[in-house]
């Protein structure tokens, strides 16, 4: 089976805590709280670099081979390592999550320390209370093939990419102008995505972004970038998402799937996108190529092309796995409450669980205006507090899902439902400290850190990092000690340990010359 | 390649519809209910104390 790296980059929304009260447009990684920020960055390194390397700039890449930064906006970014399998992304995603909270957790805590009552926490989600988004940006490497045409992976994979929410959604409580109508989305990036095919991020997002940045020879590889999908807790959600993906890239590079029977017009796939989001029933059909399709119709197309396609090829246990969960997920959406299938594999299913449950306890529902408010039996409301409002409770609830905290456990177990788990505990949490796929590019970065660390343990030396997806240097002083230049750094199938020399960054370099001047 | 590492755990057995057949499941059942009803009741206070604030504040730069 052809390998193929895929990786995604996961922005945060982060809300700053002054005491006890939330702070409103006040970004952590911002400008104003520089102090919280470098000490969040230096909680980072010390707990997942040797204390001998240090990167000073607030771009970090870990022994995991996983990147952390700050990105627009100032959203944290949590960008994975290097994977050639769905499985290891799982991991190295979900071992993210935990740096990320347990650093959060410290930081906050020497903050308080110093008596600065200045916390963060961080949102593993799309959406904020004003509709402001932030993505989550899957990678698939491609071949680079001088007969690509965007329209035509368009017309391939879109049909496949606009109904993947009916797993990968996260579910969005929506309140709309009209004061008091909500609503309840399938997906929180459905609505944000407004064109088929543009290389924008920021105020132009399409169906197929067409940034070609591969981070690896330009010649051999094209990297995909996928920005409409919703970031993920639930591991089921995020194998799924990348591995059908990863199924349809295969097809589509094979010649295996040359066309689809879904039209030929990319406006259609975007008025679908957002029409199945609306629709928690899953029954929604729009009409593409002539015909009435539901998202449960585009999914078992691509499950089947898919099924006949891995017949074909040699069997491989990871793809009867991709496909059987793919078959249980179909099976499950077409139950008559589907939520309550899908609940242990789909977020936005589990979501809809809590929230019901919510309704049911709290005494309203889908038609209650948002504005209408819960009084909670037995409390006291004549100081000044008022009953919360149903849109309150539900956005509460919507967007704490997705915190990297106690409070977002708390809601998610409230449900009742255990979630299906595609890793371990112990492959997560070894995560955190190598990168889950041992065959890639990852593994060569996670060296040339352990070599750096033995290097300046070695020497007693303090190196400072420059390191991208590319390029790898370590410097004492100022001074290059280890280095590593693009074109060696070219072939993100490469695991091994490599250097170049001091003097040639892209020459391959043999051991001796390591030890440094 | 490690996969001992990535074994996959099937989703635990949903717990028994029928509680009256089997009484030392209908008491787990309870307490699994109860312990429910005792999260349910700390989400309601969480809500309560935080959610009001939290919904006006959560406001984020945008990014990409």
């Amino acid at each position: 089976m052809r390998r193929r790296i895929r990786g995604t980059e996961v922005e945060y929304g982060t809300e700053v805590y002054i005491g006890r009260e939330p702070a409103r447009r006040r970004y952590f990684f911002g400008s104003e709280f520089q102090y919280g920020a470098d000490i969040f960055f230096e909680v980072l390194q010390k707990r997942y670099l040797s204390e001998r390397l240090f990167y000073p700039h607030r771009n970090v890449f870990l022994r995991n081979g996983a990147r952390f930064y700050v990105d627009t906006g100032f959203h944290p970014e949590w960008a994975t390592p290097e994977a050639d399998s769905s499985f290891d992304l799982v991991a190295d995603e979900k071992a993210g999550e935990l740096i990320l909270e347990e650093v959060a957790e410290e930081t906050n805590k020497i903050l308080a320390s110093k008596g600065l009552g200045v916390g963060v926490t961080f949102f593993k989600n799309n959406v904020d209370t004003e509709n402001n988004t932030y993505g989550c940006h899957e990678s698939y490497l491609m071949s680079c093939d001088p007969e690509f045409r965007w329209e035509r992976l368009l017309l391939l994979l879109a049909p496949h990419l606009i109904s993947r929410q009916l797993y990968a959604g996260a579910g969005q409580v929506h309140e709309y102008m009209v004061r008091g109508r909500w609503s309840y989305f399938l997906s929180q990036r459905a609505h944000k995505i407004m064109f088929c095919l543009h290389g924008g991020t920021t105020e132009h997002r399409a169906l197929i972004n067409t940034r070609n940045e591969p981070h690896a020879d330009d010649e051999k590889y094209r990297r995909l970038h996928i920005i409409l999908g919703d970031s993920n807790i639930q591991p089921a959600a995020i194998f799924l998402k990348t591995e059908t993906t990863v199924m349809a890239l295969d097809m589509i590079e094979d010649g295996f799937l040359e066309q689809t029977p879904f039209g030929e017009d990319g406006h259609k796939f975007l008025r679908a996108i957002r029409e199945f989001a609306e629709d928690q029933t899953l029954r929604k059909a729009c009409e593409l190529g002539g015909k009435n399709i539901t998202l449960i119709n585009l999914q078992e197309f691509y499950r089947d092309k898919a099924r006949l396609f891995c017949e074909q090829a040699e069997a491989d246990p990871e793809r009867k796995f991709a496909l059987e969960l793919w078959d249980k997920v179909i099976e499950a959406a077409k139950k008559p409450r589907p939520h309550e299938a899908l609940a242990p594999y789909a977020d936005w299913a589990l979501k809809q669980v809590i929230i019901e449950r919510d309704m049911e306890r709290r005494g309203y529902g889908r038609k209650t205006s948002g504005l209408e408010r819960i009084p909670l039996p037995g409390k006291d409301y004549s100081q000044n507090r008022k009953p919360l409002t149903v849109y309150e409770r539900l956005k509460y609830l919507d967007v704490w899902y997705h915190a990297l905290h106690p409070i977002g456990r708390k809601i998610r177990e409230s449900s009742g439902i255990e979630p299906y788990e595609i890793v371990t505990p112990e492959a997560i949490a070894e995560a955190r400290y190598v990168p889950s796929s041992r065959n890639t590019r990852a593994m060569a970065r996670h060296r040339q850190i352990l070599a750096a660390e033995e290097l300046a343990e070695r020497n007693k030396w303090t190196l400072s990092l420059n390191v991208d997806w590319q390029w790898f240097k370590a410097s004492r002083n100022d001074t290059p000690v280890l280095i590593a230049g693009a074109k060696l750094m070219s072939d993100p199938y490469d695991p091994r340990l490599r250097f170049g020399s001091l003097s040639s960054p892209e020459t391959p370099e043999t051991d001796s010359g390591r030890d440094g001047p | 390649m490690g996969q001992e590492r990535k074994k996959k755990q099937e989703r635990p057995k949903p717990p028994d519809e029928d509680g009256a057949a089997n009484p030392e499941v209908a008491k787990k059942g309870k307490k699994i209910k109860e312990d429910l009803d005792k999260l349910l009741d700390e989400i309601d206070e969480i809500l309560e104390e935080n959610a009001e604030e939290f919904v006006k504040s959560y406001v984020q730069r945008g990014g990409e």
